[in-house]
């Protein structure tokens, strides 16, 4: 690994390996690559999991700052992808759990912002992106699956690495998601829907 | 390696159905799901259904951010604020502080965008040297005994200015935060059950925001997280610039007296039993 000092363009061929070692070394650069390199891949992951572009965009925010905070502690060599993914996997989940709360307490209570209720940007998304509408359909480990795998291009061990599960239960997921699309579908009469 | 035996069972099929719904099965294993489903209709029923379902998924369109995530991240990446990434040559050096005593006026030089943030040190310990209080670039040190600055910010949810100096005769625990770090999101909850245990007998909580983002981004954090107490936005820099900080989460805790009592550098879990204990005692403490 070259010490000089490089500029963004230099960097644009340098692996992402090379590139957490610039960064931690305090080539801010080097993190401007990466963070150019995947930044659309992880939105586009945290909008369809989330189905809300302000809830992906805080995701991402959130994801890239822990990188950020986190590069003088990257241990998983060759496996940067994989690492950010699972950084950004947890940033929805959080938001997730927290919207299943917020949507809880909302039955029970006022909350601070009326405003916030009545605006829906999810069901904004929903109506105008297509895999966001087809993915609402299922569950979100399911989707999760769905998106690391068939977006993403993540093998399903790859996809157990990032959620902390096996292989196998990965490919169930998936078999499980596609069934249940295919059953949703109006025009299927033959498929089951699985337990 | 062929895992398929032909003459398991279904299960032993369906391991391989999913596979062979995408098209990356081939050879011997792909030959024998095709025997298998052809004598098996409910394999071929799903077969057919995965398959259908993964030709049907959407071909995804590039997705774009505002710009502005890119210069919030790349601002952090390139300025940190106050910690700097682990690891990097920066980070022990702002990892020292051992300034003690004090005895300075320190007058931010920049009114925060608001025109409430100022921050005052009142006359401290005797026989401290200027050089001792004050930490690389020019910012001041907060040392055990020092008094409650009079820095104010505004409340994000009433918009009025809060001065700390006015919670004097409180126990207060000034907790110095932003929303992207993650330390300091999982001390949080423990710090709201300490404030709903012990805020009744007088404790006040003061959780200071440092984020640059707007003030109703970070409104919407608290509001997200069900947090209660005092929530401050200092948006401008105004405390990191008067005070030398070695990262966030860091906390000071003052008595009622209004003196520094404690400094925790590094997230905690504030309810745990010595830490509730130590500030129970300082509430019934008259300072």
């Amino acid at each position: 690994m070259s010490a000089e000092p490089a500029t963004s363009a230099a960097l644009t061929g340098a692996d992402d390996e090379v590139l957490m070692a610039r960064f931690a070394a305090g080539e801010v650069v080097a993190f401007e690559t990466l963070y150019d390199r995947y930044e659309s891949s992880v939105f586009g992951f945290c909008l369809r999991f989330l189905g809300d572009r302000d809830s992906a965009e805080d995701a991402l925010q959130e994801t890239m700052i822990a990188v950020v905070e986190r590069a003088g502690l990257y241990r998983d060599r060759g496996r940067f992808r994989g690492w950010l993914f699972t950084i950004a996997r947890n940033a929805c989940l959080d938001r997730t759990r927290r919207r299943a709360q917020r949507h809880a307490l909302r039955t029970t209570a006022p909350t601070r912002d009326a405003a916030a209720v009545r605006h829906d940007p999810e069901a904004t998304l929903l109506a105008r992106d297509e895999i966001a509408r087809v993915l609402a359909q299922l569950t979100a480990d399911q989707r999760e699956v769905l998106l690391l795998h068939r977006y993403e291009g993540f093998s399903y061990a790859e996809i157990a690495g990032i959620t902390g599960s096996t292989e196998a239960a990965v490919k169930q997921k998936a078999y499980r998601a596609l069934l249940q699309l295919r059953a949703s579908r109006p025009d299927s009469n033959q498929a089951r829907v699985p337990r | 390696m062929n895992r398929y035996d032909p003459t398991g069972s279904c299960d032993q099929t369906r391991a391989l159905l999913l596979d062979m719904a995408e098209g990356s099965l081939d050879g011997a294993e792909a030959e024998a799901v095709r025997v298998h489903v052809a004598d098996c209709p409910s394999c071929a029923a799903d077969l057919r259904a995965l398959s259908a379902s993964w030709a049907a998924l959407p071909d995804a369109k590039p997705a774009s951010p505002s710009a502005e995530v890119r210069r919030r991240v790349l601002g952090r990446a390139s300025a940190p604020v106050g910690s700097a990434p682990a690891g990097r040559p920066e980070a022990a050096a702002w990892s020292v502080r051992h300034w003690v005593g004090a005895a300075a006026v320190v007058m931010l030089a920049t009114a925060s965008a608001v025109g409430v943030s100022q921050l005052t040190r009142g006359p401290g310990a005797p026989g401290v040297s200027q050089g001792d209080l004050t930490a690389p670039g020019g910012r001041t040190q907060l040392a055990l005994g020092d008094p409650i600055p009079s820095f104010a910010a505004r409340d994000v949810f009433t918009g009025e200015p809060v001065s700390l100096d006015e919670l004097r005769g409180d126990v207060v625990i000034l907790n110095v935060w932003a929303t992207w770090c993650l330390p300091c999101e999982s001390e949080m909850p423990s710090m709201e059950r300490l404030y709903r245990d012990l805020g009744p007998r007088g404790l006040r909580i003061v959780a200071l925001s440092i984020d640059r983002e707007s003030t109703h981004m970070v409104r919407r954090w608290v509001e997200e997280r069900g947090l209660t107490f005092t929530v401050l936005h200092d948006s401008d820099g105004a405390f990191e610039r008067a005070f030398a900080g070695s990262g966030v989460p860091e906390t000071y805790v003052f008595d009622r007296a209004g003196a520094l009592v404690q400094h925790v550098v590094g997230p905690r879990r504030w309810d745990e039993p010595a830490s509730a204990s130590h500030l129970s005692g300082l509430l019934q403490s008259d300072g």
